[in-house]
């Protein structure tokens, strides 16, 4: 008889940016099992981030796996003095999503549903999500001292993919608005950043 | 590069990152950054303040069948089961989260692969903020050729968190299970601990903080049914607490 048991997993907090490094790092180095710890602890985040992008779960089950096979065979040229590992596993995930998003199929529907989406988000909104993130703390914070309409439009062309203009449309605001709102926002989090 | 290009270039990076650089301007760009270090450098910069905002979207669990195409297309079925599993949904099943771990000593690691993975990972801790449930005690789990196969952290909270970081092929049929060993006292069982990945095992009774040794066993589906190990001793480690930052 044994006194612990084996748990489920409650969406408790999420591993800490520490332990994502070191499975990634034993991974360049050709360890299976550290793989498939890595897997463990990132899939829920990174499959997140794909069906938020790409609205479709059977598309981003294909992009999961692609992006994770990737992954192990470039594991080996993951540095953590230039990348946070989950910086660099979002970006073989987020660029893999936008190769799909860019495909010329994209019509003025697709992108009507896109905005209705993001603005009937009934999920916790993306700022609480983000503030619950120990990785994203500090981006929290600073996004939270954004204005709003900077804050939206950021995480609109972030997930979105959208252009300047098509934000503009999806806004109804006049592009160079657009523009100097996107430019101001993001100078903004980078000095916030960087303090 | 003098200041005004070197602005241009940083807000052409971050619009880069952020997806708003379009058509032929961002075929440009993209032409640009082999040949150059400085765009490079504003580009990755961007993607570590930008891309944590994938957090801003809710964690969803992939179905997993992904994992089983996954181990197909990399071709380590042979590394993790020792022969193309029949039951990939099985090992699935045990889905766990790995709770923050803060900064911590290693203690007596054999293995140079671990121990340069924890130099990294050392250097990069950060003193925690306020954390809920940080973890006490540490140990890594080793066999008798002392590579590194698992490490087990206990929080605060006294629930303990086991990684399998390394190690071979595992036995289908049976199950691992974790003892707590006290000195001069008999053996205590922790739980049923995954052969792979992440396993969670809720607080017990049972603090690591007065026990100098942890160890796997070998035991029939489901543990042991005695209180004892009835199977083979696998993995053993050496219980440390962790530095506190």
């Amino acid at each position: 008889m044994f006194i612990g048991s084996v748990t489920n997993v409650e969406q408790s907090a999420a591993p800490r940016a520490d332990e994502v490094t070191v499975m990634l790092v034993a991974c360049g180095r050709g360890q299976a099992r550290a793989f498939e710890s890595l897997y463990d602890m990132t899939r829920a985040r990174l499959f997140g981030l794909a069906v938020r992008m790409l609205k479709r779960e059977d598309l981003a089950e294909e992009v999961l796996q692609d992006a994770f096979v990737a992954i192990w065979n470039s594991a080996n040229r993951f540095d953590p003095q230039q990348s946070a590992a989950m910086t660099w596993m979002s970006r073989i995930v987020r660029n893999r999503c936008l190769d799909q998003l860019r495909r010329p199929m994209a019509d003025d529907q697709e992108l009507d549903e896109a905005i209705l989406d993001t603005l009937a988000d009934e999920n916790p909104g993306p700022l609480a999500l983000l503030a619950q993130s120990k990785d994203a703390a500090r981006l929290a914070r600073c996004m939270e001292r954004l204005d709003s309409a900077s804050r939206r439009s950021i995480l609109m062309a972030f997930f979105e993919d959208l252009s300047h203009s098509e934000l503009a449309k999806a806004l109804a605001q006049p592009l160079g608005t657009v523009k100097a709102r996107i430019r101001r926002g993001l100078m903004n989090l980078k000095s916030c950043l960087e303090s | 590069m003098n200041y005004e290009r070197a602005e241009l270039a940083d807000k052409l990076a971050a619009e880069y990152v952020l997806g708003t650089l379009r058509g032929p301007a961002r075929a440009r760009f993209e032409q640009l950054l082999p040949n150059s270090p400085t765009l490079r450098a504003a580009v990755n910069a961007w993607e570590q303040h930008l891309l944590p905002l994938a957090d801003a979207a809710p964690a969803i669990e992939p179905p997993a069948r992904v994992w089983t195409g996954i181990v197909d297309k990399t071709g380590i079925a042979q590394a993790l089961y020792g022969s193309i599993p029949t039951q990939p949904a099985e090992r699935a099943a045990k889905q766990t989260w790995l709770q923050s771990i803060t900064f911590w000593r290693p203690v007596g690691l054999a293995s140079s692969l671990l121990a340069i993975a924890l130099m990294f990972y050392v250097g990069l801790a950060k003193p925690p903020v306020s954390e809920p449930d940080v973890a006490q005690l540490m140990a890594v789990l080793s066999g008798a050729d002392k590579q590194p196969v698992m490490v087990l952290a206990q929080q605060a909270s006294g629930d303990i968190v086991v990684t399998v970081v390394g190690g071979k092929v595992s036995d289908a049929g049976k199950d691992y299970e974790l003892w707590a060993l006290p000195t001069g006292g008999a053996p205590k069982s922790l739980g049923l601990v995954a052969q792979s990945g992440v396993t969670r095992l809720k607080a017990s009774s049972i603090g690591l903080k007065l026990i100098p040794t942890v160890a796997i066993s070998l035991e029939p589906r489901g543990g042991s049914t005695t209180g004892a190990p009835t199977g083979p001793v696998l993995f053993t480690g050496s219980v440390v607490a962790v530095a506190r930052s």
